[in-house]
């Protein structure tokens, strides 16, 4: 079997781009990826097309080896950009693999660990009762684990943000959150990267003990020396990695035990081969993956594929909520078929592949860029989305 | 697809055991498997016998569901009694997952790397000129990278070995084979953890700079403090991890960088599923895979399959050279086996491990081989 084409297609779903790469042989199977480089799609899909270039006329079976030449050809290794690219493609190879073999992807992985895969969701919308509310609802609909929103202040309005008022108000309806739902849920929260470590160490003080199980990303991830010094200020557990790029990105943070859950984002990390060795030394630490899934059905199909062959598993994040399903990131006119969801979890599926089915005609649409916000504050300085 | 049997078969091949371990199932699909802890055999195929009690009538196909209740049941994790059981049966479940799916092992472990798997040979010579003559046929023989020894027994007193009178031999002889072969060659030797931290020390320091690529098992590996004080007493490199019996035990070696070469066993620390994380972490830090293979076919070709799906890999050991003929790779045994050749291991292309096992050779009493105890001049035991 041979590589006749690679194609990389930048399509509006929703709110926003997806970049699913398509990976067609000469065998008529093909496979899908996508890459998670939110907002950035355009370079991504220009070193999918650098790739390309190789790819064609190779055996997509091998696709540990071409990992490697994908990673370390044209001697400047690594990066985000080429990362994501190299995830998608991957993910894409995994796919024509599970189909040429007639099995699902989990059976080349290592086989099925279990047969549904448990979700985490989040609250959306402003600080409040409706917020208690919407982690309530969550609870009655089976989600154990959730993420509660923090206080977005003026993010995607005049897109000013303070971190100090933030944490104040956010910690605040935290506390009485908790208070309403009891010990049974486990509470976290993403800062999105938009504290310092200051910052962060206040907000966690603020609340009392077992307030929250879990914050994740509060700073950037550059410094893991940043996430040693916030170790030492706060016993909550963190959950972090979803930028991380690669293995050596998580690194530290696993072999430091820096972070307690590993969000590794399949889409961004290098696909399945790079994921899958990140959670077998996660393993060796005893830290679960909770994976970062914030993008359309191959991401999810994919991370449904990794959490079913790992041991250390906690939950997948899910748009599958009342109020993000809204937003459609999963739209069925372009993926005909995709995992299954049923109470708070997926299904693992049987079938060969990654199980997801893309329709090709609704993929036509001129590129739309998206921009996440550029947040400032009030002196007008840049700071984090 | 079901366990249908798991049956072990420890069984005398050339000068030693082998501990075969066969999984058939309901489709007729079987599957081998070699533990590597050998001369315990008996307590490895006790340990395959619990397992079995709760193997029969399950997936075999969830070879990593598997290996975690297998190694976390019974509360009391770990060990190396019951990771080489595990991994026989672990490896015994890939073939038959790649018998099932019609593919090579290598193809379940993310695919080729490699057309061939490069070995290393090892010999040995009573005296400098004996090693000389070995290495030179070694390398002739197509090799370039070989394990030294100096073989001086005692002949009245087999089992008395004294480290430092060894080293100080060993040291002067092995600079003259390097003299002799010149720089291109990739030479080590294994010390099979017979020396102390000092004693290894000295032995390095007695040594002129790229006297030796590499050192492997100088000492006792428990320690991996031990180690980290050793690395800082020598530039040598460490070829380290044949004992380890599972990625904790690896884990500190690869961290904090104390092993440049990763001497995995499959058939020890806990199969495929184990090596493929410990490969994928040794990665992570630039350290290759050099694995042990003391064993038999099944080892051999296992593997190879694992050397075939990774990119870090130097080479495998090989125990058929013009230095040793053990008689391990029975071709009466094991009438379908890798293809063995001077300096490669090549796989056949075959779905599975690519090994058959003449099943009517297997049925001779068990015979007990127990490794030489060695002895110091004052009677007290030193390790062999």
């Amino acid at each position: 079997m041979k590589i006749t084409d690679v194609k990389p297609f930048p399509v509006w779903v929703g709110q926003r781009n997806q970049l699913l790469v398509k990976v067609e042989t000469d065998a008529g199977i093909s496979g899908w990826g996508e890459s998670g480089l939110s907002g950035r799609e355009l370079a991504v899909a220009g070193a999918v097309r650098h790739y390309r270039e190789f790819l064609i006329g190779r055996n997509p079976m091998r696709a540990g080896a071409l990992w490697q030449e994908m990673y370390r050809s044209q001697y400047f290794e690594g990066g985000r950009v080429l990362t994501a690219a190299i995830s998608a493609l991957d993910i894409a190879l995994h796919d024509i693999k599970g189909k040429a073999l007639k099995v699902p992807v989990y059976q080349l992985l290592g086989g099925k660990h279990r047969d549904f895969i448990p979700t985490m969701a989040t609250t959306k919308g402003p600080l409040g009762p409706d917020m208690i509310q919407q982690a309530k609802d969550l609870l009655a609909n089976g989600w154990i684990c959730m993420r509660l929103s923090s206080d977005q202040m003026g993010i995607g309005k005049d897109n000013l943000f303070e971190p100090r008022e933030s944490i104040a108000a956010t910690a605040e309806w935290f506390i009485k959150t908790r208070a309403s739902v009891g010990r049974k849920a486990v509470l976290g929260v993403d800062y999105h990267h938009r504290l310092s470590v200051a910052e962060a160490a206040s907000f966690l003080q603020m609340m009392p003990s077992g307030t929250l199980d879990f914050i994740e990303e509060p700073i950037r991830d550059e410094s893991p020396e940043a996430y040693e010094t916030l170790r030492k200020l706060t016993p909550v557990p963190f959950a972090i990695g979803e930028e991380f790029p690669s293995k050596w990105a998580f690194l530290p943070y696993v072999e430091k035990g820096l972070t307690n859950y590993a969000r590794v984002d399949i889409c961004n990390v290098g696909g399945f081969t790079e994921a899958m060795k990140v959670a077998g030394w996660c393993e060796a630490h005893y830290i679960d993956l909770l994976p970062h899934n914030p993008l359309g059905p191959i991401c999810t199909a994919a991370s449904v594929h990794l959490g079913a062959a790992v041991p250390n598993f906690s939950w997948l994040e899910t748009w599958k909520n009342p109020w993000d399903a809204q937003d459609r990131h999963d739209d069925a006119r372009i993926f005909p078929v995709m995992m299954k969801f049923e109470k708070a979890h997926f299904v693992v599926p049987d079938g060969p592949g990654l199980g997801v089915e893309v329709n090709e005609a609704a993929l036509n649409e001129p590129f739309r860029p998206w921009e996440a916000p550029h947040l400032h504050r009030r002196d007008g300085s840049y700071t984090n989305w | 697809m079901k366990i249908k049997d798991v049956k072990p078969f420890p069984v005398w091949v050339g000068t030693r055991n082998q501990m075969l371990v066969k999984i058939e199932t309901d489709e007729g699909i079987y599957g081998w498997g070699e533990s590597g802890v050998s001369s315990r055999e008996l307590a490895v195929e006790g340990a395959v016998k619990h397992y079995r009690e709760f193997l029969i009538g399950r997936d075999p196909m969830r070879r990593g569901a598997l290996w975690q209740e297998m190694y976390r049941s019974q509360y009391f994790e770990g060990g190396r009694v019951l990771t080489g059981a595990i991994s026989a049966i672990d490896i015994a479940l890939h073939d038959i997952a790649g018998k099932k799916l019609g593919v090579p092992v290598y193809e379940l472990l993310g695919g080729k790397h490699r057309d061939y798997v490069p070995t290393f040979a090892t010999g040995g010579g009573k005296n400098a000129d004996e090693m000389i003559k070995m290495a030179k046929a070694i390398i002739a023989s197509g090799f370039n990278c070989f394990r030294i020894h100096l073989d001086d027994s005692d002949e009245e007193d087999k089992n008395l070995y004294e480290p430092r009178e060894h080293i100080a031999k060993f040291a002067e002889a092995v600079t003259q084979v390097r003299k002799a072969v010149g720089t291109a060659p990739v030479i080590g030797t294994d010390y099979h953890h017979r020396l102390s931290v000092a004693e290894a020390a000295s032995l390095c320091q007695a040594m002129p700079s790229h006297t030796l690529d590499f050192l492997e098992e100088p000492i006792r590996d428990e320690s991996p403090e031990a180690y980290a004080t050793l690395r800082s007493m020598t530039p040598v490199p460490f070829a380290i991890g044949e004992e380890f019996s599972s990625k904790w035990q690896a884990l500190p070696y690869i961290e904090k960088g104390l092993t440049n070469y990763m001497r995995v066993d499959v058939c020890n620390i806990g199969g495929l599923t184990e090596s493929m994380k410990v490969a994928g972490w040794c990665e992570a830090h630039y350290i290759d895979l050099m694995p042990h293979n003391p064993l038999g076919p099944i080892c051999v070709a296992a593997t190879a399959h694992l050397a075939t799906a990774v990119p870090n890999f130097s080479w495998l050991e090989i125990r058929e050279s013009p230095g040793e003929r053990l008689g391990f790779y029975s071709k009466e045994v094991f009438p379908v086996q890798p293809k063995i050749e001077p300096g490669k291991v090549t796989l056949l292309n075959q779905p599975g491990l690519g090994v058959e096992v003449d099943e009517s050779k297997l049925n001779e009493p068990f015979r007990f081989a127990e490794m030489p105890h060695l002895h110091r001049r004052d009677g007290s035991h030193t390790n062999w």
